[in-house]
């Protein structure tokens, strides 16, 4: 447990450092978190910066501790206020000059800092089911995510809530599309090919074959590859899928997109993300998130058969 | 007497709630109203389970016994700051706990280490909260496990090569029944030697590419305009390993198609090692992207035929040398799972048999085709009762 404590406490070391030199304006830590997803550790604090110390100091100077960055900064009625116009970076080191600072007592000062998924594992504990579990109208997959160790938690930060904890899990579709293409659209797709092949072929009797064979295919309904491509493409859109997709309490959806991974022009599985927070008061999460299979894969068969 | 709890949960859609048993047995016993269990609904063999309990402060505890059933591994624990384990008996005694927290808890991994030869199986955690050596409660979890099973229904015990008939592909029909979907590959052996050959989609492009005429590299053009649109469709970089794939084919020889003859792929050869005219073979892809998509669409297609299975050759052809009348074939159907277990492969002996008039040494290009399948997968494991 020592050298875990050890990990965490030297990748929120800024945290404490920045803390401690924000003493002269008195800093009070009003949130502490990780985010699992962008892998970053962030603290909030209110800070006192009243008129008289806005004439005395010229500037105010912290030093980047671990190359952190100021993601927001607002007044003390919540006005947002202008980060990169207010402070600079430095010689490593990031400078405010609060005479620039509007007419306010308090100040809300959020900054950020990495903080590695490999240390992030050492506070909780994530898994999504492998498989999912089939019905006729959806497939559902089971998340899980726990907290290892509250003491541990409670020594590094008291206040500390490790937010977006992400559980990514990655929804098959190619079935959905391979389902949904119906048999007779297969052979379409082969008197295309075999078209498409003859239309640069000299043998007149071949042509003619394959131009039959089109005609009979198409006397049914035409392939146009434009148009297979761009169903596709709107068919896996992030905006699209989300409407067939759904996350249990106290799970809420994330970002989706194709599956980087592959670079073909048919995405096999959609990244879909769930995203929970855990904390002292919420040490576990489990939940199912769930894809309406049926309702997508019928979408594709209309818009095939048009 | 056993309560069977039945928890509701809500879910988003339509505020509908559905019903959904939660794999927990309690006895009727006042303190369990205190105590939450969860276990994961399902797994594989070898998926990590996680399972938790949680309980409001004011239980009175001193001792908490855990009986892992058979056959399962304990994987990893987590929250708990006490314990003793006697083979699979996990005996805690104390829980780390801060102020801030509300209730009490601690997590168990287990998994079943295994391939069960049912198609579920199941196993019983039973965990019991003890105070001053008395059971104040006890609730048993069931760890769900299943797998994948594949089956054949109809093979020809025998193919035969005749004079006015010939075989066009070795036909097959299987089934698939249990849970998990699986990945799938083909191989056949006469002699023990390998004859099967997965043709991959680079392949099935080279043979359109070819068809179309475009592979003559006299008259290679690149045609104004090749780029689709808005290039949305294909990465440039995905065009680019496939001139590289092809070229790689080519250059190592693996072109066996009967189509495309030597000559020609020793004159692809030394064209395709000059980067220039590479890029222009780049440029000429773009050209045909259409053939390209509809290959890989097919592909698509072909390699998933039903929802819970996935050839990783959808084009396996079994290549032999027929020198007797009658030669012993085997086929072995490999899969495995997501977690990348490996089952027990399918086996299937059959026999070719030569009855022509002349036969002469021949050699047989069939196509492993599965024609039919039966898929009866199990749904709604979750609520599955073992």
């Amino acid at each position: 447990m020592l050298s875990n404590l050890k990990e965490i406490s030297t990748a929120l070391d800024w945290t404490q450092k920045t803390y401690d030199f924000f003493k002269p304006y008195k800093p009070e830590i009003k949130k502490m978190r990780i985010n699992y997803k962008d892998q970053t550790s962030e603290i909030r604090l209110l800070l006192s910066i009243p008129d008289t110390i806005k004439r005395k100091v010229s500037k105010i100077e912290v030093p980047a501790y671990s190359n952190f960055h100021i993601h927001e900064m607002m007044d003390e009625i919540f006005t947002s206020l202008p980060v990169s116009d207010l402070w600079r970076y430095e010689n490593e080191k990031w400078i405010l000059n609060p005479k620039l600072l509007p007419p306010s007592e308090k100040f809300f000062l959020i900054l950020r800092g990495r903080f590695p998924k490999n240390i992030i594992s050492k506070i909780v504990r994530v898994q999504e089911a492998r498989n999912r579990d089939q019905s006729d109208e959806e497939d559902k997959y089971w998340l899980d995510c726990m907290i290892r160790d509250v003491e541990l938690l409670e020594k590094v930060w008291t206040a500390l809530e490790v937010e977006d904890v992400d559980v990514g899990v990655k929804v098959g579709i190619d079935r959905c599309f391979s389902s949904a293409i119906p048999h007779d659209y297969r052979k379409k797709i082969e008197a295309v090919q075999k078209f498409l092949a003859s239309g640069y072929e000299r043998d007149r009797e071949k042509l003619g074959r394959a131009w039959r064979n089109l005609r009979y295919a198409q006397s049914l309904k035409g392939v146009s590859v434009d148009d297979l491509m761009n169903l596709f493409t709107k068919l896996t859109s992030g905006e699209l899928f989300s409407t067939y997709v759904y996350a249990d309490d106290p799970y809420d959806l994330g970002p989706i997109k194709r599956d980087e991974k592959f670079k073909g022009p048919f995405p096999e599985k959609m990244m879909v993300e769930a995203l929970t927070d855990l904390n002292l008061k919420q040490n576990t999460a489990t939940g199912f998130l769930t894809f309406k299979k049926k309702k997508y894969t019928d979408t594709i068969k209309e818009a095939v058969e048009g | 007497m056993k309560d069977c709890y039945e928890v509701e949960l809500e879910f988003k859609e339509n505020g509908k709630k559905e019903m959904a048993q939660i794999n927990m047995i309690t006895n009727h016993n006042a303190e369990n109203e205190k105590i939450e269990a969860h276990i994961a609904p399902w797994a594989l063999p070898n998926e990590d389970i996680p399972l938790h309990f949680k309980w409001e402060k004011n239980l009175q505890w001193d001792e908490i016994i855990i009986e892992v059933p058979t056959g399962f591994k304990i994987v990893d624990f987590l929250n708990v700051k006490k314990k003793s384990i006697n083979k699979n008996t996990i005996k805690i005694s104390e829980v780390k706990d801060i102020e801030a927290a509300q209730k009490m808890y601690f997590g168990i991994i287990v998994s079943y280490p295994k391939i069960p030869s049912s198609l579920s199986h199941g196993g019983k955690i039973k965990t019991t909260f003890l105070k001053n050596g008395k059971n104040i409660s006890e609730i048993e979890l069931l760890a769900k496990v299943f797998r994948p099973n594949l089956e054949v229904i109809k093979v020809p015990q025998k193919l035969t090569l005749a004079d006015k008939k010939s075989p066009t592909h070795l036909p097959l029909q299987l089934r698939y029944i249990g849970f998990g979907d699986v990945q799938l590959k083909i191989e056949a052996r006469i002699k023990g030697k390998i004859v099967s050959q997965g043709e991959s989609l680079i392949y099935e492009i080279l043979t359109r590419l070819h068809e179309s005429g475009v592979l003559k590299v006299k008259e290679i053009q690149t045609e104004e305009d090749t780029r689709n649109k808005d290039g949305m469709w294909l990465d440039p970089e995905y065009v680019k390993k496939i001139a590289e794939d092809i070229s790689q084919r080519i250059e190592m020889g693996k072109i066996l198609t009967e189509e495309i003859d030597k000559d020609m792929i020793k004159e692809l050869r030394s064209w395709l090692a000059d980067l220039k005219t590479r890029e222009k073979f780049v440029e000429m892809l773009y050209g045909r992207i259409k053939e390209i998509l509809l290959s890989i669409l097919m592909d698509l297609l072909m390699s998933t035929p039903i929802d819970n299975v996935k050839l990783m050759d959808p084009r396996t052809r079994m290549r032999a040398k027929i020198k007797v009348p009658i030669t012993d074939t085997y086929l072995k159907i490999y899969y495995r799972d997501l977690m990348l277990n490996e089952y027990s492969p399918v086996e299937i002996s059959l026999k070719i048999e030569d009855i022509r008039e002349k036969p002469t040494e021949v050699i047989i290009d069939l196509p492993i085709i599965i024609e039919k399948w039966d898929n009866k997968p199990y749904l709604n494991v979750r609520n599955m009762s073992i």
